[in-house]
């Protein structure tokens, strides 16, 4: 019997943490419509229910049942593919974020994650860079110019982009002394100088500015979201894709959105911890009125809505930032990453490994 | 070759880059403020200035009778063409009457020369901006459809 129920846990945990991304990525496009329309003094999606609460549903419907245009090219096979690729690599990457305190409930182990992966970090970048592959196949194969350019553009940029990014991650993994996504978001309990809480940001501030830019960047937001700019490349690489395709390089890129979220809380804010609270106290103080099981569980669900929260918070800076800012050159971008976001991030890891040589000699 | 512009020299406000908080913070408070300017236009509609120029109307005297003579003036003065009036004669043997009025609204620019050019205030235009239909000849207004009985 136990063995059933540690099985079903096994099972639901993942469901539940799929259903919980995937009503992001389709809350995310209403919340990202209905806030740039209060920035620009419009009203947003306002038919589908109160509120235009239905619009992602209503945006669903139609992709399902809209016709499947496929362009008329020798790269058939590889048109069809490229929107796959991108988000099976994307939400693949999304399995290796842990999101909340392992816990026991009854003598049966809940894992708050999908896949326990000691070396999650590597695992995700590795999985976030597939999804290049994705883009630049579907640009190629959908035989116009538009999308070629909007991938030849995002196959640059992405590259550029992920060395600052793997720079400051391998900063991280230096200060942390670790692979394990878990064991980072653990050790950011308790204090910094006595005051601080002790994230990475305050940690790392540094590391921190340079891991938001280039993860905007590596999600294709503005202002570095060149490979789809429409005033310029109709909508880049998507711009021949059509009905359910459309809506997986859609899915993909909220999910990759979502994906940076959970890496800037999981590296940079703390992970599910509360500031200035250990987790360890807040089970001992609700043990204290429930029984210890409980106890365990209601600290369990209380920091996965601590993580839920703050990927949330880190998405609204996304949309926020999306709404503000205007799109940067190519040039520009390009000098901004191999100008300045490299030699930071390089002289940080330098640094960064330098004090920690210092620390521990 | 390109000219390289030289760029002008940033001050330490500039490179910290306050400019990108300032849009930010510029953003948030729009955000916060919750206000729009959207007119919903099913629901809503805009208010029209004064002399709007709507869908046309024919008006009537205080006896229920058309005020239009059919002299004809908005028909030639009309630049598209679009007014067609039939004539008949009254009781009256010194005024004519019109037999049928009709306005293709498709045609018409709404530029109000014909209402100008109305000796006897019987063709005016209304505020009635929104009118649709489903064919063509729907759109070509005639006299029980331009009938206007009180002001």
């Amino acid at each position: 019997m136990k063995m059933v129920v540690q099985y079903i846990v096994y099972l639901g945990v993942p469901l539940i943490f799929l259903a919980v991304v995937f009503t992001i990525v389709a809350y995310l496009s209403y919340v990202e419509r209905k806030m740039g329309a209060f920035m620009q003094i419009r009203v947003g999606p306002n038919r589908a229910g109160p509120w235009g609460i239905l619009q992602p549903i209503a945006d669903a419907i139609k992709f399902l049942f809209k016709e499947d245009v496929i362009v008329d090219t020798k790269d058939k096979a590889l048109y069809v593919f490229a929107p796959a690729i991108i988000f099976i690599a994307t939400f693949v990457a999304l399995a290796a974020l842990p999101f909340g305190m392992s816990f026991s409930f009854m003598g049966i182990n809940v894992e708050m994650n999908v896949v326990n992966i000691s070396v999650g970090v590597l695992f995700v970048v590795a999985f976030s860079g597939i999804a290049v592959y994705g883009i630049v196949l579907g640009g190629w194969a959908s035989g116009s110019k538009y999308p070629l350019l909007g991938a030849m553009r995002s196959a640059a940029q992405v590259l550029s982009y992920e060395v600052p990014l793997t720079l400051t991650i391998a900063i991280m993994v230096l200060t942390y002394n670790t692979f394990d996504l878990t064991k980072i978001a653990d050790l950011q309990q308790g204090t910094l100088l006595g005051f601080l809480p002790r994230w990475g940001v305050f940690l790392q501030p540094v590391a921190f500015l340079v891991f938001i830019a280039s993860a905007f960047a590596e999600a294709n937001r503005i202002p570095f979201d060149l490979p789809e700019e429409e005033s310029v490349l109709v909508s880049g690489y998507h711009t021949e894709y059509s009905s359910m395709k459309f809506a997986m390089l859609f899915m993909a890129e909220y999910g990759h959105m979502i994906l940076a979220s959970g890496l800037i809380v999981l590296f940079f804010l703390g992970g599910w911890h509360l500031p200035y609270i250990n987790a360890s106290s807040i089970v001992s103080a609700f043990a204290a009125i429930i029984p210890a099981d409980w106890a365990r569980l209601v600290t369990a669900l209380l920091l996965f809505g601590v993580f839920f929260v703050k990927v949330c918070a880190v998405l609204f800076v996304y949309v926020w930032a999306r709404w503000t800012f205007p799109r940067f050159r190519f040039d520009q971008l390009m000098s901004i990453c191999w100008k300045v976001l490299v030699p930071v991030s390089m002289v940080d890891l330098v640094i960064t490994a330098g004090v920690i040589t210092w620390l521990y000699a | 070759m390109a000219i390289r512009v030289k760029e002008p020299a940033r001050g330490v406000k500039n490179r910290l880059y306050v400019e990108l908080l300032q849009g930010m913070w510029f953003t948030l408070k729009k955000l916060l403020g919750w206000t729009d300017v959207t007119i919903e236009y099913p629901e809503e509609k805009r208010v029209v200035y004064p002399r709007f120029r709507g869908k046309h109307a024919l008006t009537v005297d205080d006896n229920g009778r058309l005020r239009c003579l059919a002299c004809y003036c908005c028909a030639r003065v009309c630049p598209p063409k679009c007014i067609r009036i039939v004539a008949k004669e009254t009781d009256d043997p010194m005024e004519k009457m019109p037999e049928s009025y009709e306005i293709d609204l498709l045609r018409c620019a709404f530029c109000g020369l014909c209402v100008e050019a109305c000796p006897c205030g019987a063709l005016i235009m209304t505020e009635d901006y929104d009118f649709t239909a489903f064919s063509r000849e729907e759109l070509v207004m005639n006299i029980e459809k331009l009938r206007m009985d009180k002001r």
